[in-house]
C-alpha cells in the first residue's frame, strides 16, 4: 500500500514537472531566447572538406553571419573519418556544453549501427532537421536501360550480375540498393566506392552499369546530357528534375529520406536549444538559404524542430537497423 | 588559332589589376600554409573558400588554384630544412632534400625545386590547355582494375630500396600496409583494428604518420648526438644558393620525366600528387645510373618529386574541368566552391563560361611565374633559418610538428599518434629499419587493396579482369616484368656466360 | 647492438602473431573476392616471417654488429620525450600554446644551455606565434587550460 503511495506522488510529480518544463519550452518560444551564446560557436562538419556536410555548415555559417542571426561566429571545423563516427563521437562528448554544433545527416544514424564504440543520436542533442537530399539511379546515355523495368528485368535474365556504383558500404546508397532489391525482388551487385566523385567517374568510365547518385552530384553530366536519370527514390517527381519519374510510378515501392539536419551535445540548457532552433528557422526563411543553398544544390526543404528532429531520428534507426540486418552487415 | 585567341582571352583578363593581386595573395598563403606541416591544401583552399561567396567567380577560382599549386612549392621548404614534409606531396623530397641540406646545400635544393615546379607547372598548363578533355576522357578509362595494376606496378618500385639486410625493407613495407589497414574499411563497411576506440575508427591519418617519422624522429635521432648540435648551421653564402651546372645536368632530365609521370597521375581521379611524386621518385632511381646516390643528397631526388607533384596538381584540373569530376580531395573543394558561385564545371563550362577557364589558365602561367620569383627571392631567408643554432631550432620544429598533427582533425589523439611514430622512426633508424618504404606502403595499400576488392566485385570474383582489358594487361604486363627483372638479368648473364665459354672453348679447339 | 636488434626482431614476430589472431575475427573472404580479414591476415604471417629471419640473423651474425645502443645523449632523447608526454597530458590546465611555450623554453635551457632570457623570449614568442598563426589565422579549435589561452 504504502509503495503505492509513494508511486502516485512522485508520478503527480512527474506530471507537474513535465507540465511546468512544456510551460517553460513554450514560452521561451514565444519571448526572446532567455540564452545567447557568448564565445565563438565551433561548428563540427565530420566529413571532408568540399562534401555536402561541409557546404551545409560552411552556407549555415555564411548566411548567420550575414544576416546576424547570431551575436557570436560560427567556425567550421572539419573533423573526419569513420564514416562520420569521429566527429560525431567528439561532439557526443562534450557534454553540456552549448557552444559546439554538429551537421547530422542520415549517415550519422546508419554508421554508428556497424561500429562499436561511436557516438547514436542518443548522445546528442537533436536541434533541427532543415532539407533533404535524393537518391537517383543513374545510367549512361547510351545505356540500353531506359526505366526501372529494363533493370529489372536485366536483374533477374542476370540475377546478382548487374552491376550498381554507390558511396561506401552499409551507407545510404548501400541501403537504398537494398530497398530497392526488396521490393523487385531482385538481386543487383553493389559496388562501393569512396566517394561521389569516384562513383561517378566509374558510370562514365563504364566500369558499372548504373549508379545512385544526388542530383547536385550528377548535376555536370545530367546537364550535358552524358547520363540519364532513370528514377528518384521519393514519394513525388522532383521539382527540379520533373522529367524523372518516381520509383512509385514505375510500380515500386522504393522512398528514401537522406536528411540533413544539425545536432549538439548531450545535455545542454533547454534555453540553448531554443536560442539554436530559433536562429536556424530564421536562417531558413532568408533568400540565401532559399536561392543560394536548396534550390542551387536541388534539395527539399524539410523543417522540423528538436522535438519532432528527434522522434524522426529515432524513428529512421530502427528503419536502416532493418535494412543493415537484411544486407547482413549487422546480427 | 583558335587556342591562341582564347589564349589572348584569358591572359587580358588575368592581367587585370584585381586577379594579379589575388593571384599573389593565392599563391603566397598557399606557400605559407604548404610550409606549414599537417596543414595540406585541402584545409588551405577550404579555409578561404567562405571569403570567395561574395568575389566575382573568375577572381575567387583563380586566387583558390594559386593556393592549391602554391602549397606544393611551400611544402618543399620545411622538408628540405628540418626533414619536416609540410605537405604529404614533398614526403619523397625529404629523403634528398634534407640531406642536401646537412651538407650545407639547401639553397640549390631549394632553387632546383623551385624551378622543377616551374618548369612542370607550365608544360603541364600547356597540356591540360590544349588537351584536357580528351585526357580527361582517357583517365576515366580507369577502374578498379588499372588501378589495382597501378599500384602493383609501383610496388615493383620498391625494390629500388637497398640496404644492408634486405628484410628489413620488406618489414618496412608490411608495416606500412598493416598501419594503413586501421579504420573503417570501404569496401566492408567493417572496422579493422579499431579496438572500440572512435578516433582510431577514421583511421591513422598519413600526415600523422609522416610528421612524427620524418620530423619527431629526425629530432630525436639528432639530440641523441653531441657534434649534431652544433653542426647544423649553413655555411652560406649568395653563390651556394644556385644550383650549380652540374646540378642542372643531373636534374634536366629528372624534371622532364617528374613533369610527364605526375601530369599523367594527376589526372586519374582515384591517385594524386602523393602517388606522383613517389612514383616520379622511384622512377628515377631506377633508370639512375648510380642510384647509391639516392637518398644521400643527389639533387635529381628533389627535382623529380618536386616536379611531379606540381604537374599532379595542374593535371588534377583537367577531370575537374572537362567532367566536373573531381580528381583529388582539394579539387573536391574547388568543385564545392563552383557551385557556390553558381557555376557547373564539366562538360558544359568550355561552351557556357569560356573565359573562366581561360582565365584560369592563363593565371596558372603567372601564378608558376609569381612562385617561381617568390621562391628564389626568398631562399637566402629560408636559409637562414638553419643558421639559428639548433638548440633553438629543435624545440621549435617539435612545436610545429606537433600543432601539424594536431590541426590535422583537430585533436590532441593526432599528437599522441605523432609522438608514437616519432619513437617508431627514431628506433627504426637506429636498428637499420628504412623509412620510406613503409610511407609508401602507407598510400599504395589501401589504393591497391580497395581497387583489388572492387575489381573482383565488378567481374564477379573472376582474375581475367584484370588481363583482359587493355590497360590493364599492359600495366601488368610491365608488373610482371619488373618483378622478374632480376631473374631475367641473371638468366641473361648466365646464358651469355656459358655461349661465351661454348664459343672460347670452340675457338680453342680450332 | 644485436641485443637491440634480437629484441626488434621479437617484436615484429610478436606484432605478427597479434595481428594474425586479431584478423581471425575478420571475415577473410567476401561474396567476391578476398574480404577484409584477407590482407592483414597474410601480412601477419609476413611479420611472423620476417621476425624469423632476422632473429636468424642476430644469431649467425652476432659478432657483425658494433656500437652500443644506448650513447651519451640518449638521455637528451628521453628528456624530449618526457617533456612532451607532460606537456600534452598537462594541457587541460596549461593549454595548447602555454605548454608549447614552456616546452620550448625548457628544453633550450636544458639542452642548449641558453640564458635565462634568451630561453624566456622565445618561449613567450612561441606562445604568442600558436595563437597568432593556429588560433587567429587558421581559426584551429585550440584547447585552452585554465587561464583561458
Amino acid at each position: 500500500m504504502r509503495r503505492n503511495w509513494i508511486g502516485t506522488t512522485s508520478m503527480r510529480l512527474a506530471v507537474g514537472m513535465a507540465l511546468i518544463a512544456v510551460l517553460v519550452v513554450a514560452l521561451s518560444g514565444l519571448a526572446a531566447p532567455s540564452w545567447q551564446p557568448t564565445r565563438p560557436i565551433e561548428f563540427v562538419a565530420p566529413y571532408a572538406p568540399g562534401g555536402g556536410s561541409d557546404v551545409l555548415a560552411r552556407t549555415i555559417a555564411s548566411i548567420v553571419e550575414a544576416e546576424k542571426l547570431s551575436p557570436v561566429p560560427l567556425i567550421v571545423v572539419n573533423r573526419v573519418g569513420g564514416g562520420g563516427t569521429v566527429g560525431t563521437t567528439y561532439v557526443a562528448g562534450k557534454r553540456g556544453i552549448p557552444h559546439i554544433l554538429l551537421t547530422y545527416i542520415s549517415g550519422q544514424v546508419s554508421a554508428p549501427l556497424m561500429a562499436p564504440g561511436a557516438a547514436t543520436w542518443r548522445d546528442l542533442t537533436m536541434i533541427a532537421r532543415l532539407a533533404i537530399d535524393e537518391e537517383l539511379i543513374y545510367v549512361r546515355m547510351d545505356s540500353p536501360y531506359k526505366t526501372i523495368k529494363d533493370i529489372v528485368t536485366a536483374a533477374q535474365q542476370r540475377p546478382g550480375a548487374v552491376t550498381i556504383a554507390g558511396t561506401a558500404t552499409g551507407q545510404e546508397d548501400h541501403m537504398v540498393t537494398r530497398l530497392f532489391e526488396r521490393a523487385a525482388k531482385i538481386k543487383l551487385r553493389y559496388v562501393p566506392f569512396r566517394s561521389g566523385g569516384e562513383v561517378m567517374a566509374a558510370l562514365m568510365g563504364g566500369q558499372v552499369e548504373m549508379a545512385w547518385a544526388n542530383p547536385n552530384e550528377a548535376a555536370p553530366q545530367w546537364e550535358a546530357k552524358q547520363v540519364r536519370a532513370i528514377a528518384v527514390a521519393r514519394e513525388t517527381r522532383l521539382p527540379a528534375m520533373p522529367d524523372v519519374p518516381t520509383f512509385r510510378e514505375q510500380g515500386y515501392d522504393v522512398t528514401f529520406k537522406m536528411f540533413r539536419g544539425i545536432a549538439a551535445p548531450p545535455e545542454i540548457p533547454p534555453e540553448a536549444v531554443a536560442f539554436y532552433e530559433n536562429m536556424l528557422k530564421r536562417m531558413t526563411e532568408s533568400s540565401r538559404w532559399k536561392e543560394g543553398y536548396l534550390k542551387r544544390y536541388m534539395l527539399t526543404d524539410a523543417w522540423m524542430g528538436s522535438k519532432e528532429f528527434t522522434a524522426f531520428v529515432a524513428q529512421q534507426e530502427e528503419v536502416f537497423r532493418r535494412i543493415l540486418k537484411e544486407l547482413g552487415l549487422i546480427k | 588559332m583558335e587556342l591562341l585567341q582564347n589564349l589572348y582571352t584569358g591572359f587580358s583578363l588575368a592581367v587585370s589589376p584585381t586577379n594579379l593581386l589575388f593571384a599573389a595573395i593565392g599563391v603566397i598563403y598557399g606557400t605559407i600554409t604548404g610550409a606549414l606541416p599537417g596543414i595540406g591544401s585541402v584545409t588551405a583552399v577550404a579555409l578561404l573558400l567562405p571569403l570567395t561567396f561574395t568575389m566575382n567567380p573568375t577572381t575567387a577560382l583563380i586566387m583558390l588554384a594559386g593556393i592549391y599549386y602554391g602549397v606544393a612549392y611551400g611544402g618543399t621548404i620545411t622538408a628540405v630544412l628540418i626533414n619536416v614534409p609540410g605537405d604529404s606531396s614533398a614526403v619523397m623530397t625529404t629523403l634528398d632534400g634534407y640531406q642536401l641540406a646537412l651538407q650545407g646545400r639547401a639553397g640549390p635544393a631549394l632553387s632546383i625545386a623551385a624551378i622543377g615546379s616551374f618548369i612542370a607547372g607550365t608544360i603541364s598548363t600547356i597540356i591540360l590547355m590544349g588537351l584536357a578533355p580528351p585526357l580527361a576522357k582517357f583517365a576515366l578509362r580507369f577502374g578498379p582494375p588499372e588501378y589495382f595494376a597501378l599500384a602493383i606496378l609501383a610496388f615493383s618500385l620498391l625494390t629500388a630500396f637497398e640496404g644492408r639486410q634486405p628484410i628489413k625493407i620488406v618489414v618496412s613495407t608490411l608495416l606500412g600496409l598493416l598501419i594503413a589497414t586501421v579504420g573503417l574499411d570501404v569496401v566492408s563497411g567493417l572496422p579493422r583494428f579499431t579496438f572500440d576506440s572512435p578516433q582510431l575508427l577514421g583511421g591513422i591519418s598519413f600526415v600523422t604518420v609522416i610528421i612524427g617519422l620524418f620530423g619527431i624522429g629526425e629530432v630525436l635521432s639528432s639530440v641523441e648526438q653531441e657534434m649534431r648540435l652544433d653542426f647544423l648551421r649553413a655555411k652560406f653564402r649568395l653563390r651556394d644558393v644556385f644550383p650549380t651546372w652540374q646540378d642542372w645536368i643531373a636534374s634536366r632530365w629528372a624534371i622532364l620525366r617528374g613533369t610527364i609521370i605526375g601530369f599523367l597521375v594527376g589526372i586519374l581521379p582515384g591517385a594524386g600528387a602523393t602517388t606522383a611524386s613517389f612514383l616520379a621518385y622511384l622512377s628515377e632511381k631506377r633508370l639512375s645510373k648510380h642510384p647509391e646516390r639516392f637518398g644521400r643528397g643527389a639533387i635529381e631526388g628533389v627535382a623529380s618529386p618536386e616536379s611531379a607533384n606540381n604537374a599532379a596538381c595542374i593535371g588534377a584540373f583537367a577531370p575537374l574541368l572537362a567532367l566536373g569530376i573531381p580528381g583529388s580531395a582539394t579539387t573536391a573543394v574547388l568543385l564545392a566552391g563552383f557551385m557556390i558561385w553558381g557555376i557547373r564545371p564539366g562538360p558544359m563550362l568550355f561552351q557556357r563560361n569560356a573565359d573562366l577557364v581561360w582565365a584560369l589558365i592563363a593565371s596558372m602561367y603567372i601564378g608558376n611565374l609569381m612562385l617561381v620569383l617568390l621562391n628564389i627571392f626568398f631562399i637566402p631567408a629560408f636559409v637562414a633559418v638553419l643558421r639559428i643554432p639548433y638548440t633553438i631550432l629543435m624545440p621549435l620544429i617539435v612545436v610545429f610538428s606537433t600543432m601539424g598533427a594536431f590541426s590535422v582533425n583537430n585533436d590532441l589523439f593526432d599528437v599522441w599518434l605523432m609522438l608514437g611514430f616519432g619513437v617508431l622512426g627514431y628506433l627504426m633508424k637506429k636498428l637499420d629499419y628504412p623509412v620510406a618504404p613503409m610511407v609508401l606502403a602507407l598510400v599504395l595499400g589501401p589504393f591497391a587493396e580497395n581497387s583489388l576488392r572492387q575489381a573482383f566485385i565488378i567481374s564477379g570474383g573472376s582474375l581475367s579482369i584484370f588481363f583482359t582489358r587493355p590497360i590493364s594487361a599492359v600495366l601488368m604486363g610491365l608488373a610482371i616484368l619488373a618483378y622478374l627483372y632480376p631473374l631475367i638479368r641473371w638468366a641473361v648473364k648466365s646464358v651469355r656466360q656459358v655461349t661465351t665459354a661454348a664459343t672460347d672453348l670452340i675457338s680453342a679447339r680450332r | 647492438m644485436w641485443f637491440a636488434d634480437l629484441v626488434g626482431g621479437v617484436i615484429v614476430l610478436l606484432l605478427g602473431a597479434a595481428v594474425v589472431i586479431l584478423s581471425r575475427q575478420l571475415p577473410y573472404h567476401a561474396e567476391y573476392g578476398p574480404g577484409p580479414g584477407f590482407l592483414p591476415f597474410w601480412l601477419g604471417l609476413g611479420l611472423i616471417a620476417c621476425g624469423a629471419v632476422i632473429l636468424g640473423e642476430v644469431v649467425v651474425r652476432r659478432t657483425r654488429y658494433r656500437g652500443a645502443f644506448f650513447q651519451g645523449g640518449t638521455w637528451r632523447v628521453g628528456l624530449l620525450l618526457a617533456s612532451l608526454i607532460a606537456v600534452i597530458l598537462l594541457v587541460p590546465l596549461l593549454g595548447l600554446a602555454i605548454g608549447l611555450g614552456l616546452f620550448t623554453a625548457f628544453l633550450m635551457r636544458t639542452v642548449g644551455r641558453h640564458n635565462w632570457a634568451l630561453c624566456g623570449l622565445i618561449g613567450v614568442l612561441t606562445v604568442f606565434g600558436i595563437r597568432w598563426i593556429f588560433g587567429s589565422w587558421l581559426q584551429l579549435p585550440l584547447p585552452t587550460g585554465i587561464l583561458g589561452w
